[in-house]
Formats: structure tokens, C-alpha cells, sequence
């Protein structure tokens, strides 16, 4: 008889949704056992290794090979004069521009790829670098960005000369990218002019690296015998990078396999890609040998896809109840020496346009401009869900300022201006739709869980005490899921995924997906919504991604947009078989499917218990035994076109003390409240956070990537890049709301970079909060100690 | 980045000495220990280069040393040294004016100016010690500047400076042997004047 | 990030180890590796020629003999901290090994490494300072022992001729009376200090008998701010003797700009952590 514990039971069996099981990947990561990009060995592989500019802009004035191909193990030394007949010397970016695969009369930027050099072994690769000789002229160098619309700004892009028509806009300086703007420009200044109260504040967001553990690299293998090319990379998008080394090659998509094995953390910094894949694959093809090219940390952290460097102002006006009546955010971006922004193509600034955040705004407009400079290309990356970092960055602050001005307490002009929970769906009027959300439940639970009435008491006391103690606030919408194809595209593939089922007779599953995990945990949390769906337990479900040959077509991981697109695919396409498992139950049965009711693992006929059939009694059915006109199998795939973003949001707060004396800040407290949706896997999830929480903190208080005024990229090691260890890192505090998507099929939206969105304002809005009583409205990031200090200086706070 | 250094030293010689000295191009090279000039291009252009060691690091530069000005009347000599590390990776400039003043005691005084650009690999990874390292160099290049204006005149002292010029290292080394040997020439030197 | 090619050798003594230095044009010394490697990898050294003195017998071990403790130089930052010796006699020592880099590099980095080579940034040199500490060194000409006090000339400059090796170290072991004080500013774990002081007093009573300030990292090598040290002599400290303190301790240093702060900065958290390293000598001075 099944009683209620024995039906908990067979739920718990599933480890399906909702289930704080173990990541099945952990084992052989935690052994080392993981096979990495560095790990391959094929039969005959050469290594890569680049020459690099040491300059931020020169002319090449030659290079000289001969040095380096003398010495015994080298095979070839590849420049832009070899790529030149294959036009492959520039080669495409996702954001419309053109990137030099190997610089080309010129560099634009301290370390760009002059040259690769081929050779038996890492070690005589390293050292024909050195052999290589190229003459430079040096040219006068850009990196402020405020100056490279001026006359007098040195010309970057002499490839660009002439072509005022970009890729997005038309471009008002040779050094001018694009403009880019949503909203209503005339009716936000109206309301501008004629507010009660205005504000507005200057802050950059500044250039910051994700730095995963991992580097990115790549065998590429040309099999002349079978005219097959085969490329291990470190790839968030393995099918859009073989369609663009197709497009490159000239060999049919049929011919090129791209495998993204294990990947040593992504977070944006593997999405596009690099001079060093395209030149190894030319080494390969040519040579007829694998070749295999791994960067090292210095190259990683200053040459790849780079994070930020937006200059912003952000402007709200409101009436004197702190009710917001508009809001106006500029923004210049500096995109480094190239656009190599990896956003969807129609969006050269991401997804900035959801800077109106949780709040209900009437009319606002938004401006960006975008421009080169003379360092690193890139911009988007390192879990920023398209520039939603920025957005919500300039929204919070400006929040806080307004507050400020006002004299109202951060908290409450939230509440007065949220969007409120019987609102939603809400339009916002940028344009996106928000599809769930309860804002005020979040941030009051987020407010008594600390006792804020409590902790502005103590912060009373403690400035009466000349103490400095801040307290951070932050209430966050962010838009995942990247994207209904109408609008989004990477390079003209629409942003669908995809997952293909298959169930085998005794009743295990595979599966494979279009997403590719760079540790977020897919081989769980996939396996868990299917071993809901279909009542298998999650230890049986083989979850596969990342080979072009046997996955169906994605757009890969990044934006967090695996559990909202990936994730919707699997529910779906897991549905499609449950849909055919009914049929056959029934006809195992002998009744109609109407007879017939889903409960956990069987489907039973309805009043008839003992009638009763499992997915796995079905599974076998599907091989032998199915009705009349049916094939068999029991499989399916789906393509899924997500009909809009989803949105997470979520509350946090953060408390801390300042050392007036050195500057050195302690987080004494950090609490994250995320609202998600529904919650594939607890455990997971407070891994997620606790990790975006940690980069966030790492962006927020140390992290920095200083360029001096010839170029020269400072701090590009790990002695002076701040990553945080476990002495560093504050506790985290994490806590949850659960408001489901309406349009995703298991109601989950994503959380991967929420923490890290969310996180960085808080800890500004902390910082400024200890100083607020001295009317500081603001500083910028990094809070280093030396920064801080400094601030505590000028303010007079030494005694002296 | 650039570094900027101010240095004053003091000279044994008389003013004159010191400028005749000054003009001496591949005499005031020869002043920094390591550094020769290896061409003479003419029209004030000499092609050089340097050997720096300091502790267990290496740096070798090859340039190019052109005198953009040199003043009579101010005793002044503006030049230009630019050259690239040997294997491409750094770069290094270095804008001096040096000019010589006369002291109340006969004596005279080496001024200088110096704006140091540095690119590349040194500039962003030995950024911390770049001042440092510039300074102990020029320091040394002062001793040996005053060595030989002091080895110019008459007498014991200069002809202890002509036998000190024999024995300069070859290469700037840390580990000078020949420092603290200067150091105490040197404090003697001035110690005798008294 | 891969050197150039070397050759590597073994030392079996230490009369071997500086015959092996003669004999070989540019040849450097190999102790933990964690000072000379990354200038290796980073090509900023090119060294041809590796000396490998691990291994060799008499540079390791901590020994205690009446009031004067020696160390091998050979020994690494981990023994330091696990020494049942320095813990009693010399917790200075321990105090700031333990500050040193982080534990992986701790286990290979050895305190005459970090005494002999002469980077600014590197930790010992201001505790050797502090300690008035003696090293000792054999050379081809036989051994000398010099007063670390004046061992440290400039960025990568030391005492040590060529064909020198440091071979021990020895430091008072602390007496009745004696407190130690050790502040490291750093920005994160393994960094180099912002700002570092170690300091030792000799009490009587109340009054300060006699102090050494050693300071890290804020000049072209470790230092002994002397001026403040005038200060405190034969004075009880104060708030306003300390302000004072803080004052003179700033005028002495000459730091390098860099990542970590300006000469502003570099200077005010030396005297910072002078500060509180000269409160907490005097206050483990009594116990």
C-alpha cells in the first residue's frame, strides 16, 4: 500500500529540484582528476607561445624571424604576413568591429600579439620569444578616455579612417565607437527642468579583470586525412565559435568539431574569441600537426576580456517626498584598442538600459558613447550580465544620493519608489518587462533579519564617538536569460537553447544541452529538473555538454543564462517524452490517457490503486511495446526561444568599520537576501553566491587595472591583482525569497551574477555611508586601504 | 612611467675642469659603469649601450644617445638617451640636463635633471623598485663623474682618482667591491680638504 | 613565465658551494628559490648557473646556547614558526615568520634567503635590525661575522662580498624585562608589507632603557629609525611622546611609490605600525 512516507520517499530518491544534493562533477575535480584544456596530449602536438608589444601604440617598423626559427625545435613563426593571404591577419569581433589576429603594421594596445611562435616544447617556445626581433616606432598614447573625442587625440584605428558609419552609429570622432541610447531624451529633460529637487553624481566604475583560475588556451588539430578540424578550447559558446571558424576557414560547419572540455571557471572571460586560437589553428592547418597554445596569467589578466570601465553620471529627479519623476544616465565607455564586446549584436552597451532597477520611473533616458583607447580590447565579462553591473551600479548610487539630499533613510526611499508586487508584469520605460518580483518582502525581511533600526542606533553612538562605521544598501533587479531572438543575436544566431533527451531502456538518461558549464554545476542541476520532470532519479541522469559534434546547437554559458533558456529547453523537451511515456502507460494499462494521473515517479490510474506504471517499467516499454503507430524510443529534443528575460532581484546589506588609521576597512557584516525564482539546488545556489559575493568584494575593495600615461598596464600579476583568500573574505550571510518566473517553465530565472551585481554597490554604499554624516556622497572603487585613507586625510579626520 | 630625478653632485675639480670633462661624451658614458659608447654617428649622434646588474636581475639596453643642445655660456649639456632592452621586451628614455656651477671654494657642483620614461616589462613589473634603482645608479655615476673631473688636476689625490678610473667594474653590480672602496676615497678626499 | 635555460648544481658543503660560485661566471646562489625564481620566470634574472645549498649539512637547525641563539640560515619560515626555542626565546622571530608571504612559500623561503637578498620589501631584515642581530658568513678568505646593523646597503645590496654566503644567523635570547613588537600592514595574504616595524625594548620599570625600531619596506632597504629611538630613551611613553614618535619615524623613511600607496601613505603607516609595535613591546615587557 503507499502510504504518504513511502511516496516522501520515492520524492526523496529523485534528488530532483529543490534538492541540496551533491555536485556529481565534485569527484574528479576535488582528486584532480578534471582534463582541462592543458591536459590534452595528442600524437605529434607543437606548442604555441606569443610574441607580444611592449609597447601601448608603435608602428612596426620590421620583425625579424631569423633568430628565432634557427633555434633547433622551432617549427614556425607565424605574423600577419602569413595571415594576410588567408585574410585572417584581422578577423570579425561579436560587437561589429575588427580585431588584428596578429598586429598588422601597427599595435594598439601593451601586450597585443605581434607574433606566434611554434616549437617542440613550452620551454624552446619560450625561449624563441625572446628571438624574435621587431623594431618599433613608438606613437603618443591614449588612455584617457575623456580625451579621445578632443582635436588634439592621437588616431587609433587608421584601419577605421574614413568610415564614419559603424557598426551601431554613426561615429563622431575617429576614435568614437558608437552611440547607443533608450528612452525619451526631450521628455526627461522636461521633467529635469522642472523638478522639485535634482541630482546628480559623477562615478567611474572601473576596469577590473575576472581572472578565473584557469587561462585560456587551445589545441587545435587539422586532420589533413579526413579534412577535419578539431579544437579543444576554453569556450563559454563552443557552437558560435565553430560557426565563426567555419565563416574564417572556409571549411563546412560538417568539418569542424569544437570541444570545450573541463573549464577552469568562465565568467565572461571565455566567450570571445582570440588571436591566439585563430593563429594556432592556422599553425595547425598548415603544419598538419595538433598545436597547442596556453596562456600564461600575465597574458590572461592583460590582454582578454576585460570587465567595466564605464565613466558614468546618473541623475534623478524627484518631488520632495523622494518620489522619483525621471531618470538620466550618460555613460562614455572605454573599449580598449578593439570593440571585442561579446553583448547580443543589437546591444553595443548590454543591457545598461535596466538601470531604472526595482523602481517605478515615469520617463528616463539613456546616452552612451563608446571609444577607443590604447589598452586592452573588450569590456564585458566577469559576471555582468551584459553591463547589468553598471547599470544597477549607477542606479543604487544615484538612490543613495538622492536619499542623501533629501535627509530620508536609504531604506524607506526604496520603499516609497519600488514597483509594487501587484504591478508585475511590469513595463519599465527602457523597455524591458519585468516578470516577477516582490521587492518590499525582500527588503524588509532583509531589515529585520539585522536589526537596522538597531545598527543606525549604534552608528549614532559611534560617530558621537568619531568612529567610522557605514552601513551599505542595495535592493537590485537584473535581467538574465539572454534572449527572445527577436532582439537577441550573437552574429545573427538568434539566442534559443537547446537540450536533447534521451531515455534508455533500463531506464538511465543522457542528456546534452547547447549551454556549457565552466563550473556552475550543470551536470547536477540539469540532472535535477529532468529527474523532476520525469521522475528518475538524478544519479541516473548523464548530463553532457560542450562537443559540437553530439550537442545540439547553443549560445552557450555566460549572462546567466543557463537555467533560464538551457534550463526552460530541458523542462520542455523532458515534458515531450512525459507526453509520450502517457501514451504508452496507457496503452501498457489499457485505458485512456484522460484515466490517467502523474504522482512523482508513475503514473497511476486515477481510483484504481495497484494500477500503476514507472518511467522505468515505461522506458523498457518504449523499446518493445508501444502502441499501434507510435515509434519506438523514448527521446526528444527541444529549441527553446525564451519569450522574454527573466529577472532576479534581490536585497543586501552591508556593515563596516573603518580604520581611521590605516584605512583598512573591516566587512563586519554582510547579508544577501536573492530572490531567484524557483531553487534547483539550495546548496548550489549558496555557492553561487558566496562566489559572486567574494568576486564582488574583490571588485569593490582591491581590485584595480592602473594604466600609466605611456600604456603601460601596472599590477597585471597576481602580487598586485587583489584576489581575495579565505583570510580576506568576509562571512557571508545568505538568505532567499522565492518568487517564480511566470513564463519559465519551472519558474526559475537564474543567480549566478545577481551576488556579484548586487554586492559591488553595497560595499560603496557602505564605504560613503561612514562618511556620509561629512557630506561625502560618494567614492570611487577600489576601496583599498591606501584610497581610503587618503579620503580620511583630506576630510581631516588625522589627528594632527 | 616616468620617474623624475633631481641629483647634485659634488666636484674636486674647478668648474672648468668639470665642463671640459662634460663635453667628453664617451667620458661621461664611461662614468656609468656598464655603459660604452659603441658609435659615433656624428652630428651628436652616438649609437650606446648598458649593463645593468642589480642583485640577481639583469638588464641590457641598446640605444641611441643624441646631445640635443649644448650651452656654453650655461655650461649646460641637454642630451637624449633612448634605448630597448636586448630582447625587445622594455624600453627606456631618459631626457638629462646636466650642467655645472661654480662654488664659493674654487670647487664646482654637477647639477642634474633627469626625466626617466620607461615601457614594457620593466615598467610594469619592476615599476616598485624603478626609483630606487635609477637613483643608486646616478649615485654611482656622481662618484665616478667626480673621480674623473678630480683625476683632471694636479697632484696625490688625482693621481689616486687615475688609478681608481683603472679599476672601475665593468659592469653596475650591486655588490660593489669598488663602492665601498669609493666611499671611503671619497670621505678622504673631502676629510683632506679641511 | 618560463626561465631561461640554467644549469643546476648541487652543493655537497659550503666550501663547495662558494668554489662552484668562483668558478662560474654569474652564478647564483639557490636556497628556498622563492625570492629568485620569480625574477627567473619573469627573465629579469638570467642566471646560467643555479647553486643548489639545500642539503647541506650545518646550515639548518636552531640551537641555544646561554643568551645567544643560532640559526642555521638554511632554515625556512615554517621551522621558524614551529621552533620551540624561538617560541620561548625569541617569539619576535615567530611573530614574524608567520607574516612572511603565505604557507606554501613558508615552507620553502628561508630566513637567510630573506636576510641575504637584499629586497626592500623582503620581512627579516628590520626584525635583524630590531633583534641587533649577527651574522655570520663564510667567504673564500674563511668566516666573519658582521652586526646586522649596517649589512643592509640599498635595493639588492648587502654587506655580503662576492662569493659570500650567510650561513647563520644569531640573536639574543630575550631576558627579563625585553618586549617585542611586530606590525605588518599588507593589503592582502602573501603581499609584500605597505608597511612593517619590528620592534624590542628593554624596560626598566616603566621607563624605556634602550629600543630598537627596525622598519620594512619604506626605504631602499630595512632601516633603523634612530631618530625616533633618541626619542624614547630613558623617556616613559606616552600619547604626546608617541605623537612625536610618529613624527620622526615619517621623516625617516623614503619609500617607493608603487600600488600600495604613495611616499604620504608609505611613510604614515610606518609610523602606525611603529606605533603599535612599540605598545605592545611595552606591554609584553611586563608580563
Amino acid at each position: 500500500m503507499d502510504t504518504v512516507a513511502d511516496k516522501q520517499k520515492r520524492e526523496d530518491s529523485l534528488n530532483g529540484v529543490g534538492c541540496s544534493r551533491k555536485r556529481k562533477e565534485d569527484a574528479r575535480f576535488i582528486q584532480g582528476k578534471g582534463n582541462y584544456t592543458d591536459d590534452i596530449k595528442m600524437p605529434g602536438m607543437l606548442f604555441a607561445d606569443m610574441v607580444r608589444s611592449p609597447y601601448a601604440h608603435a608602428r612596426i617598423i620590421s620583425i625579424n624571424t631569423e633568430k628565432a626559427l634557427a633555434l633547433p625545435g622551432v617549427h614556425a613563426v607565424l605574423t600577419a604576413a602569413d595571415l594576410k593571404p588567408l585574410n585572417l591577419h584581422w578577423m570579425p569581433t561579436l560587437a561589429g568591429d575588427v580585431q588584428a589576429v596578429l598586429a598588422d603594421e601597427k599595435v594598439h594596445f601593451q601586450y597585443q600579439e605581434v607574433a606566434l611562435v611554434v616549437a617542440d616544447d613550452r620551454y624552446i617556445a619560450a625561449d624563441a620569444i625572446d628571438l624574435v626581433e621587431v623594431e618599433y616606432e613608438e606613437l603618443p598614447v591614449l588612455v584617457d578616455p575623456h580625451k579621445a573625442m578632443t582635436a588634439e587625440a592621437p588616431i587609433l584605428r587608421e584601419d577605421l579612417v574614413g568610415k564614419m558609419e559603424g557598426a551601431h552609429s554613426t561615429r563622431k570622432h575617429d576614435n568614437h565607437i558608437f552611440n547607443w541610447q533608450a528612452g525619451e531624451k526631450d521628455a526627461t529633460d522636461r521633467v529635469f527642468d522642472a523638478a522639485e529637487v535634482t541630482v546628480s553624481q559623477d562615478m567611474v566604475y572601473h576596469r577590473v579583470h575576472p581572472c578565473p583560475l584557469e587561462t585560456c588556451g587551445c589545441v587545435a588539430s587539422m586532420d589533413k586525412i579526413n579534412g577535419k578540424l578539431t579544437v579543444y578550447l576554453t569556450s563559454q559558446a563552443p557552437h558560435v565559435v565553430r560557426t565563426v571558424v567555419s565563416m574564417l576557414s572556409g571549411l563546412p560547419e560538417s568539418s569542424v568539431r569544437i570541444v570545450s572540455p573541463d573549464i577552469g571557471g568562465g565568467f565572461g572571460n571565455k566567450v570571445g574569441i582570440y588571436p591566439g586560437y585563430v593563429a594556432s589553428i592556422v599553425a595547425s592547418i598548415v603544419l598538419g600537426v595538433p598545436v597547442k597554445w596556453v596562456e600564461d596569467r600575465m597574458e590572461n589578466i592583460s590582454t582578454t576580456a576585460f570587465a567595466r570601465d564605464y565613466h558614468m553620471r546618473g541623475e534623478l529627479a524627484a518631488d520632495s517626498n523622494g518620489i522619483i519623476k525621471a531618470l538620466r544616465v550618460n555613460v562614455l565607455a572605454d573599449h580598449g584598442a578593439f570593440d571585442s564586446c561579446a553583448d547580443p549584436s543589437k546591444f553595443p552597451a548590454g543591457f545598461m538600459h535596466i538601470c531604472t532597477g526595482s523602481y517605478d520611473i515615469p520617463v528616463a533616458h539613456l546616452n552612451v558613447d563608446g571609444v577607443y583607447t590604447n589598452k586592452a580590447p573588450g569590456g564585458v565579462s566577469y559576471r555582468c550580465s551584459f553591463r547589468v553591473t553598471e547599470a544597477v551600479y549607477v542606479i543604487e548610487r544615484t538612490m543613495d544620493v538622492l536619499a542623501q539630499k533629501l535627509g530620508i533613510d536609504k531604506a524607506e526611499i526604496r520603499r516609497r519608489n519600488f514597483v509594487k508586487k501587484e504591478q508585475f508584469p511590469y513595463t519599465t520605460c527602457l523597455g524591458f518587462e519585468l516578470d516577477s518580483g516582490d521587492y518590499h518582502t525582500a527588503l524588509e525581511k532583509v531589515l529585520d533579519a539585522v536589526d537596522y533600526k538597531g545598527l543606525r542606533r549604534e552608528q549614532e553612538e559611534k560617530r558621537a564617538n568619531g568612529e567610522l562605521m557605514g552601513i551599505g544598501l542595495v535592493t537590485f533587479t537584473e535581467v538574465v536569460g539572454a534572449g527572445p531572438s527577436k532582439s537577441c543575436d550573437i552574429l545573427g544566431v538568434g539566442m534559443f537553447d537547446s537540450a536533447e533527451i534521451r531515455v534508455h531502456p533500463t531506464g538511465s538518461v543522457m542528456a546534452r544541452m547547447g549551454t556549457i558549464t565552466q563550473g556552475q554545476g550543470h551536470q547536477t542541476t540539469y540532472a535535477q529538473i529532468i529527474a523532476s520532470e520525469l521522475g528518475i532519479t538524478s544519479d541516473e541522469i548523464a548530463i553532457e555538454e560542450g562537443d559540437t559534434d553530439t550537442s545540439p546547437y547553443g549560445l552557450g554559458t555566460y549572462g546567466s543564462r543557463s537555467t533560464p533558456v538551457g534550463g526552460a529547453a530541458t523542462a520542455v523537451a523532458a515534458r515531450k517524452i512525459k507526453a509520450k511515456a502517457k501514451k504508452i502507460a496507457a496503452h501498457l494499462l489499457e485505458v485512456s490517457e484522460d484515466d490517467l494521473e502523474w504522482e512523482v515517479d508513475r503514473f497511476k490510474v486515477k481510483g484504481v490503486p495497484g494500477q500503476e506504471k514507472t518511467m522505468k517499467d515505461i522506458a523498457w516499454a518504449a523499446y518493445n511495446n508501444v502502441p499501434e503507430g507510435m515509434e519506438p524510443g523514448l527521446e526528444a529534443v527541444d529549441y527553446y526561444d525564451p519569450p522574454n528575460f527573466t529577472f532576479p532581484f534581490g536585497a543586501y546589506l552591508c556593515v563596516v568599520d573603518i580604520d581611521k588609521d590605516t584605512g583598512v576597512t573591516d566587512i563586519r557584516r554582510f547579508y544577501a537576501l536573492d530572490d531567484c525564482g524557483t531553487r534547483i539546488n539550495p546548496m548550489i545556489i549558496d555557492g553561487q553566491i558566496h562566489g559572486g559575493l567574494t568576486e564582488g568584494y574583490a571588485v569593490a575593495m582591491g581590485q584595480e587595472m592602473p594604466y600609466d600615461e605611456e600604456g603601460n598596464l601596472l599590477g597585471n600579476t597576481l602580487m598586485d591583482y587583489f584576489l581575495p583568500t579565505f583570510v580576506e573574505t568576509p562571512k557571508w550571510e545568505t538568505d532567499y525569497t522565492v518568487t517564480p518566473s511566470p513564463h519559465h517553465p519551472i519558474g526559475a530565472k537564474g543567480v549566478a551574477e545577481s551576488p556579484h551585481v548586487g554586492s559591488i554597490p553595497t560595499f560603496t554604499s557602505a564605504m560613503v555611508d561612514a562618511f556620509a554624516h561629512l557630506d561625502v556622497t560618494h567614492m570611487d572603487m577600489p576601496h583599498n586601504a591606501y584610497r581610503v585613507w587618503k579620503q580620511i586625510k583630506a576630510l581631516g579626520l588625522l589627528d594632527n | 612611467m616616468k620617474v623624475d630625478l633631481n641629483k647634485e653632485f659634488s666636484l674636486p675639480g674647478t668648474g672648468v675642469q668639470a665642463w671640459t670633462f662634460l663635453q667628453d661624451i664617451r667620458g661621461v658614458a664611461s662614468c656609468m659603469p656598464g655603459a660604452e659608447i659603441t658609435e659615433d654617428l656624428g652630428d651628436g649622434n652616438y649609437k650606446g649601450k648598458v649593463k645593468a646588474k642589480i642583485g640577481p636581475a639583469t638588464m641590457a639596453f641598446n640605444g641611441d644617445i643624441i646631445i640635443q643642445n649644448i650651452d656654453a655660456e650655461k655650461r649646460e649639456l641637454h642630451m637624449i638617451g633612448k634605448g630597448q632592452d636586448t630582447k625587445g621586451s622594455s624600453s627606456a628614455t631618459m631626457d638629462l640636463r646636466a650642467w655645472v656651477e661654480d662654488t664659493e671654494d674654487g670647487k664646482s657642483v654637477l647639477q642634474g635633471v633627469a626625466t626617466v620614461t620607461v615601457n614594457g616589462k620593466a615598467a610594469s613589473l619592476g615599476g616598485r623598485m624603478m626609483t630606487q634603482v635609477a637613483d643608486q645608479m646616478l649615485n654611482q655615476f656622481g662618484k665616478s663623474f667626480a673621480n674623473n673631473v678630480a683625476s683632471m688636476g694636479e697632484g696625490e689625490e688625482a693621481e689616486m682618482a687615475r688609478d681608481k678610473i683603472a679599476e672601475q667594474p665593468a659592469e653596475l653590480n650591486g655588490l660593489a667591491f669598488a663602492w665601498s672602496v669609493f666611499v671611503g676615497w671619497f670621505g678622504s678626499l673631502f676629510s683632506s680638504k679641511k | 613565465m618560463i626561465p631561461s635555460c640554467f644549469e643546476y648544481h648541487k652543493a655537497t658543503s659550503i666550501a663547495d658551494a662558494i668554489a662552484k660560485l668562483q668558478d662560474n661566471e654569474d652564478a647564483k646562489l639557490l636556497a628556498g628559490g622563492h625570492s629568485l625564481l620569480p625574477m627567473m620566470k619573469l627573465r629579469f634574472s638570467e642566471a646560467p648557473y643555479l647553486v643548489d645549498i639545500n642539503g647541506i649539512e650545518g646550515l639548518k637547525g636552531i640551537s641555544i646556547d646561554g643568551d645567544t641563539i643560532t640559526i642555521g640560515a638554511m632554515t625556512t619560515e615554517s621551522e621558524l614558526i614551529r621552533s620551540d626555542i624561538l617560541q620561548q626565546y625569541c617569539p619576535l622571530l615567530v611573530e614574524a615568520a608567520k607574516l612572511v608571504a603565505d604557507p606554501q612559500v613558508r615552507n620553502k623561503g628561508t630566513i637567510g634567503g630573506d636576510v641575504a637578498h637584499g629586497d626592500p620589501g623582503n620581512d627579516h631584515p628590520a626584525v635583524m635590525l630590531a633583534l641587533d642581530a649577527q651574522l655570520v658568513i663564510h667567504g673564500p678568505d674563511g668566516e666573519r661575522m658582521i652586526p646586522a646593523n649596517g649589512f643592509f646597503l640599498g635595493t639588492y645590496w648587502t654587506a655580503l662580498e662576492e662569493y659570500e654566503i650567510l650561513v647563520a644567523i644569531k640573536v639574543p635570547a630575550l631576558t627579563s624585562g625585553t618586549g617585542h613588537g611586530y606590525h605588518k600592514l599588507k593589503r592582502k595574504t602573501g603581499d609584500y608589507a605597505v608597511a612593517g616595524s619590528a620592534v624590542v625594548v628593554e624596560m626598566n620599570g616603566d621607563v624605556v632603557r634602550d629600543i630598537r625600531i627596525g622598519l620594512t619596506n619604506v626605504a631602499p632597504m630595512a632601516i633603523r629609525a634612530e631618530a625616533a629611538e633618541d626619542l624614547i630613551r630613558g623617556k616613559r611613553v606616552d600619547d604626546v611622546l608617541l605623537k612625536a614618535v610618529e613624527k620622526a619615524i615619517v621623516a625617516a623613511c623614503d619609500p617607493a611609490v608603487d600600488l600600495r600607496g604613495d611616499e604620504e601613505y608609505k611613510s604614515h603607516m610606518a609610523a602606525i605600525m611603529a606605533r603599535r609595535s612599540i605598545i605592545q613591546a611595552i606591554e609584553n615587557a611586563k608580563e
